[in-house]
């Protein structure tokens, strides 16, 4: 009898070291692809050169310049947004059918999978615009930020104990007061956070931009019109049969997981180093 | 300066009559009823303390003074706390008047994420224009009330968080002085800290009487014994006894009050 | 979105869900060929996700040495962390060719031949199909499960395991009799969150799932899933009605992915009453 528990333990012991070591396994194999992958069409030529017709070597110096743009544009809109929809929540979410709602939608959009909401803005803003634009690809990425940022704010003032703003109140100083001077610096670093991943988390998207800002083969500085940017390029280029289209779509996926990991680690280990 | 708006007279009453008198108070969270009637008159410049097993409705009592329970929707008082001859839980009358004129030290120290100095002036430039050596002047002045001064005057741009529990609870205590209120709240004070500090914070306690009307809940017989002139017992929201502290302590005049400071239960 | 498809629902009724029929150039279309694909490359990929991701929770939180925890929490954290598109072209330019050299080819020598099991196993082995997506899905999904249930085994009150360390129980015996009862309904929300994750997800499968509007029983062979077809087909869409149809399917799955988030979020929202106030 005991002899079966202990067998059923070691295979417990055992199988869970062996998913651990599957999962690191994809991680290295997938990282180890795209590196080596990638190394081999890297060059400054990327940043200095635009994005080439086919047969031709160029680089990715419109499409990095667009997702920038296009990125920027949607942090700008999406965070202050974000950080008072989260704020509303948390501080009025028990006892207010405004809070219910904003909660209800904030979860909407942050259950929608970036496809549909690419769709989504097609809709309203392509459509009636009559052509792709990076304004659409900015409005499409700030759609998937603003539900993040909204998220991780509202947990991150949550967090802060309720004494702490009774504390503030018992003092007498107004609501807006304990919160912008008081409340905030107590969540920085739960909202900074949360900014910075859903950075990281746009930045990789593409679905969303395929229906928003397309591509654009040549430079283009107009957010008005098909912008350039990392994702379609390296979607583009990588369904098609040209081995140069190939090797920059690598190049371009390398450059894109060093941002996008990158991020994710500073922020990660900052944050494990801030709660020691 | 002028301060900006009109607080409560934060002087004291005529000798003789109560700073708080609080009449016929019911305290409900949701449905459950938490203060049945409760009459209680607190002096001047002395410390009231509040005692009962927990669960009695001391914290409650406290709470409804200063109307902190505002903050939740569920809770709600009725009846009358008149302070300086004026009904406080009246919906006419300002909560932040209120909030200028009583302050409050909650029983866990909570000192907020900034320095020093900006967390004992953090309400001043609320209620009054002060230059910046008038607002250097107050917070001085703040510590120095809450003695703390000595201890943490060289380094009053360092984070509060870095003080230890006893001078974060000082610090609160500076912080509730630094408004110059008429009336200080304490909620178990010293519950968190250890008995240095406790014996320090009791001390404080004994001197800002002379100056302000003090009432405190603690769940520490002995500690009620040394700080307060005045006791009140409560027990399931009711109000048993309430009388000078040496006569409770050694003569009580109910058997529930009686049960309670021998021990019987609690 | 209902509005941008409601050409596509006029036009074909109900039959757009059954019809198996894509024919861009006839103007015939019928959902049921991505619909099929969504539906099984998400629950093969639960199916291989959801033990792994169970097996790392536990080596997260009860095997590995205390200083192993960090960096491998944060490993697994990556693996969620990288771009969808990336998992994609590495599937295209890695991983198809690999199932298709060594894996499928044994798949197909070994099952082919056996009944009914069989037929999931036959075709040509070209590495792009079903199968081949439904791993690569099930690979992205695992950090996002692991993650909540790395997090539920953590939030199980130590004085229940201690309890039953005290009994004398075996790491598994914890495992299968206090912690997986305890938290059964955050674990299915777990799981429906990665399957909510999996339903939606576009790039990683776009690559790999061949965009072939063919309904087969074999894994091996290629198909489509509704996130796929879009993205494969939106920018050739030239008729109102071709439009319309890629936009009906995408609120279907909007629809079916806000279902399964909402119900997730019920389940994990109810452990968290569970545990009631913060320690």
């Amino acid at each position: 009898m005991r002899a079966r528990r202990r067998l059923a333990d070691v295979l417990a012991w055992l199988f869970a070291t062996a998913a651990t070591l599957f999962g690191l396994n994809w991680l290295a194999w997938i990282l180890w692809t795209t590196i080596s992958r990638g190394v081999a069409a890297l060059s400054p030529v990327l940043v200095t050169q635009m994005t080439p017709p086919p047969g031709q070597s160029g680089g990715l110096a419109n499409a990095f310049y667009g997702s920038a743009v296009m990125v920027l544009l949607a942090l700008l809109v999406g965070t202050p947004v974000g950080i008072a929809a989260g704020t509303y929540l948390a501080e009025h979410g028990r006892h207010s059918r405004l809070a219910a709602v904003v909660g209800f939608i904030n979860d909407i959009l942050l259950s929608a999978p970036s496809i549909v909401i690419g769709l989504f803005v097609y809709e309203i803003v392509v459509r009636p615009m009559g052509h792709f634009s990076g304004i659409a690809g900015a409005i499409a990425l700030a759609m998937i930020l603003l539900p993040i940022v909204t998220r991780t704010t509202a947990e991150a003032l949550r967090l802060v104990p309720n004494q702490m703003r009774e504390a503030a109140f018992a003092l007498g100083v107004p609501a807006w007061k304990v919160t912008a001077q008081i409340l905030y610096k107590a969540a920085i670093s739960g909202i900074v956070t949360g900014v910075l991943l859903a950075l990281a988390r746009i930045a990789g998207e593409t679905a969303p931009l395929l229906f928003t800002a397309l591509n654009n083969q040549f430079w283009s500085a107009s957010v008005t019109q098909p912008l350039a940017n990392v994702p379609v390029v390296i979607f583009q280029y990588a369904m098609s049969p040209y081995d140069e289209w190939h090797a920059l779509a690598w190049a371009g996926a390398l450059v894109l997981t060093a941002f996008v990991l990158g991020l994710n680690l500073i922020v990660r280990l900052a944050a494990r180093r801030a709660s020691r | 300066m002028m301060p900006l708006v009109e607080p409560l007279n934060c002087e004291a009453p005529p000798s003789g009559t109560a700073k708080i008198d609080i009449r016929g108070l019911d305290f409900f969270y949701g449905k459950t009823q938490a203060l049945k009637a409760v009459d209680l008159a607190m002096p001047a410049h002395a410390v009231t303390a509040i005692i009962g097993p927990s669960g009695c409705g001391k914290s409650t009592l406290l709470r409804a003074i200063n109307r902190i329970y505002d903050l939740y929707p569920n809770q709600r008082a009725t009846g009358q706390i008149v302070i300086d001859g004026k009904n406080v839980l009246s919906s006419s009358y300002s909560l932040s008047d209120l909030r200028r004129c009583v302050g409050m030290v909650f029983q866990k120290p909570t000192p907020f994420a900034t320095t020093i100095r900006k967390n004992v002036a953090f309400a001043l430039s609320y209620y009054d224009r002060l230059t910046k050596a008038e607002l250097a002047d107050r917070v001085e002045d703040a510590l120095r009330q809450a003695a703390l001064w000595d201890e943490v005057k060289d380094k009053l741009e360092t984070s509060a968080l870095a003080l230890s529990g006893g001078q974060q609870q000082r610090l609160c205590i500076a912080r509730t002085l630094a408004v110059q209120p008429g009336i200080i709240l304490l909620d178990e004070p010293t519950s968190a800290l250890d008995p240095i500090s406790t014996a320090k914070i009791e001390e404080l306690i004994h001197e800002l009487k002379r100056r302000f009307t003090i009432v405190i809940v603690t769940h520490n017989m002995q500690q009620a014994a040394r700080v307060s002139q005045r006791t009140a017992f409560f027990h399931l929201g009711d109000l048993v006894e309430v009388g000078d502290t040496a006569q409770i302590f050694t003569n009580p005049q109910v058997q529930r009050t009686q049960d309670y400071i021998t021990g019987r239960y609690g | 979105m209902a509005w941008g498809g409601r050409l596509a629902f006029e036009t074909f009724g109900w039959r757009f869900i059954s019809s198996r029929e894509w024919d861009a150039v006839s103007g015939s279309f019928g959902a049921l060929v991505p619909i099929y694909g969504t539906i099984v490359t998400s629950l093969l990929a639960l199916l291989i996700a959801v033990p792994v991701s169970l097996g790392i929770a536990l080596f997260l939180t009860d095997i590995a040495p205390r200083w192993l925890r960090g960096p491998i929490g944060i490993a697994i954290e990556l693996l969620a962390a990288i771009p969808s598109i990336i998992y994609g072209m590495w599937g295209l330019f890695e991983f198809a060719p690999f199932m298709a050299s060594r894996v499928e080819p044994w798949l197909n020598d070994h099952l082919g031949p056996l009944p009914v099991v069989g037929a999931l196993f036959s075709g040509p082995p070209i590495g792009i199909g079903l199968l081949t997506g439904s791993i690569v899905l099930g690979i992205m999904i695992i950090p996002f499960i692991a993650a909540v249930a790395r997090d539920v085994f953590n939030a199980v009150p130590p004085t229940l395991k201690e309890a039953a360390v005290a009994l004398g129980s075996t790491r598994w015996e914890i495992l299968s009799r206090v912690t997986l009862p305890y938290a059964r309904s955050a674990i299915i929300g777990a799981v429906f969150l990665g399957l909510g994750r999996a339903l939606g997800e576009t790039m990683a499968v776009t690559f790999v799932l061949g965009n072939a509007h063919d309904l087969s029983a074999s894994l091996l062979m290629p198909s489509n899933s509704i996130a796929a077809a879009i993205a494969n087909e939106f920018t050739e869409a030239d008729t109102e009605l071709y439009r319309s149809s890629l936009i009906a399917l995408a609120f279907i799955l909007f629809i079916v992915t806000f279902l399964v988030l909402t119900a997730a979020r019920l389940m994990l929202a109810r452990i968290g009453s569970v545990h009631g106030q913060p320690h």
